[in-house]
């Protein structure tokens, strides 16, 4: 049984129609990407297994149970967190409250202390600023702080929606690293990106999408040549 | 310029600061500007009529246990329903719940104001370095200050305020974090009551009487406020409502004889300057506009 599984999935607002039949599936401990260019539907697909948007049909699964239609609060719950596109940290809360409030769903206030203290050793820059305003911190800096404050619910499946989005190349590659990192530790990652090349270099499998569904899926687990062949024809795509 | 008008200044300023704080609040976690608001000061104030009688203590809790039963209500039957509506829809809403407690306060309590009996042992003064402050001043100033203080520490140290900063910012990020908007916002409302309630305790303590119509005068001064301070950010709230209760004061005792008539529209005046200059506030708020 498939960790997350997404089958038949359409997103409609109004009568345009942002992803027509998706499929797809992340397992226990891998780590997915899913790509495509801009207004493919892959944001959408994001808000809709979070529980941010409805699907008009089709149906999400997590651990088995079905979430479609369930409240964000809900799915966060099961053990799906989200790190959105544009990080949307609360820039007017410190450091350390962006964390605090990112381990809400956990009853135990103690064991979210010692959660966010393990953070801010795991991310030392998110130590150094705890008492900071969120919103003084650089876009990587941020980006740390969006991953970390979804990883205080502690989840079984990350959800990252564009991390690279507006990014330095070489904070790209910090965050791309971080996500290694996170999947060599075992984490269940389902990662929405722009960046084709990276995101199927990073990831053991890849789906990709156009105009609202996927046309290719297949096991990347960091080949380096099928990563330029997928960007070469996905930019061709592009140009179409 | 006698030194006595600040001090005068400074009373009103504190007080319109804290009727700005509560209407404020609300604002920032839901955007809902309500302007039903200074019905819950009203309902303090005939709340206070009927404790009168009451050791001090019990009129205080009475109080604010009615005012912040009236606001939950307002938040559970008028607001919740309409929340994903559009602000138009939730300002009319607030409008017309403003206009039903009003006629509702009329039905029960009758068109003509209720006497109130002075509360005469906050009419003592005091009189330091040649200035004369009564105690009624006093409290207010430390009430305000306490109010501003406890305000503070509760957003700031325990977990439903920084849930609370956590909403105002990002309602939508917010959810997806795991926070309960239903509790943030029943949460805002218990605190905006309990701001009407210890502003209706301050005010009317210096009136003679409650009328059905006694909210009117402080939902304008706490809506302009929050407007020249900044909608969405407390701290550009508490110093708008400061400063229409200080510039007014000082108008009133400034301004020639034949002039003070037209205080209000002094101060007015001034508002527009400072929205022509500042159009988000003095402290503005990232997002919001006027």
């Amino acid at each position: 049984m498939s960790l997350l599984e997404l089958s038949g999935v359409r997103i409609c607002y109004g009568n345009a129609v942002a992803v027509k039949a998706l499929d797809l599936h992340v397992d226990e401990g891998e780590f997915v990407a899913l790509i495509g260019h801009n207004g493919v539907g892959k944001s959408s697909t994001v808000k809709a297994i979070a529980g941010v948007v409805k699907p008009t049909s089709g149906s999400i699964k997590f651990e088995g149970n079905d979430i479609l239609g369930q409240q964000p609060g809900a799915i966060l719950r099961r053990g799906i967190a989200v790190v959105p596109e544009g990080r949307r940290i609360f820039t007017r809360l410190t450091v350390g409250e962006n964390l605090t409030v990112g381990g809400t769903v956990r009853s135990d206030r103690v064991e979210v202390k010692k959660s966010s203290a393990e953070m801010m050793a795991r991310f030392p820059v998110l130590g150094k600023y705890a008492d900071r305003m969120a919103g003084l911190l650089s876009g990587g800096e941020q980006q740390q702080l969006a991953i970390a404050r979804a990883l205080m619910s502690k989840p079984r499946l990350l959800l990252l929606d564009e991390p690279s989005l507006g990014l330095a190349p070489q904070i790209v590659e910090q965050v791309f690293d971080l996500l290694e990192e996170l999947r060599k530790q075992g984490s269940s990652i389902l990662l929405v990106e722009q960046n084709a090349a990276q995101a199927i270099r990073a990831a053991d499998r890849y789906y990709l999408m156009r105009t609202g569904g996927v046309i290719e899926s297949e096991a990347a687990g960091g080949d380096q040549a099928k990563a330029d062949q997928v960007e070469s024809a996905y930019l061709h795509f592009g140009k179409a | 310029m006698n030194p006595q008008y600040i001090v005068d200044a400074i009373g009103t300023g504190a007080l319109y600061s804290l009727m700005t704080l509560g209407l404020a609040l609300v604002f920032s976690v839901m955007g809902l500007m309500n302007f039903a608001y200074g019905q819950l000061v009203m309902i303090g104030g005939f709340s206070i009529i009927l404790l009168r009688s009451q050791p001090w203590w019990l009129l205080i809790l009475g109080t604010i246990l009615v005012v912040v039963f009236f606001s939950l209500l307002m938040e559970r039957l008028a607001f919740r329903p309409v929340r994903n509506a559009t602000a138009m829809t939730m300002l009319v809403t607030s409008f017309a719940l403003a206009q039903f407690l009003q006629q509702l306060a009329r039905v029960a309590f009758g068109a003509n104001p209720k006497p109130l009996e002075q509360f005469s042992e906050l009419s003592v003064q005091y009189e330091f370095a040649g200035l004369i402050v009564s105690r009624q001043i006093i409290l207010t100033l430390v009430t305000t200050i306490l109010v501003l203080i406890g305000l503070a520490l509760l957003l700031r140290k325990t977990n439903i305020g920084i849930q609370l900063r956590a909403s105002t910012e990002d309602v939508g990020m917010a959810a997806l974090v795991g926070i309960k908007s239903n509790r943030v916002i029943a949460a805002a409302f218990v605190i905006s009551g309990t701001i009407a309630a210890i502003v209706a305790i301050l005010f009317f303590a210096t009136r003679t009487n409650v009328s059905w119509s006694s909210g009117d005068s402080i939902v304008l001064i706490a809506f302009v406020g929050a407007v020249i301070g900044g909608l969405g950010s407390m701290v550009g709230a508490a110093l708008g409502g400061f400063l229409m209760g200080f510039v007014y004061t000082m108008l009133n005792a400034l301004l020639p004889m034949e002039l003070r008539v037209f205080a209000d529209a002094f101060l007015y005046t001034l508002v527009i300057m400072v929205l022509l200059i500042r159009p988000g506030g003095l402290i503005a708020a990232k997002g919001v506009r006027v």
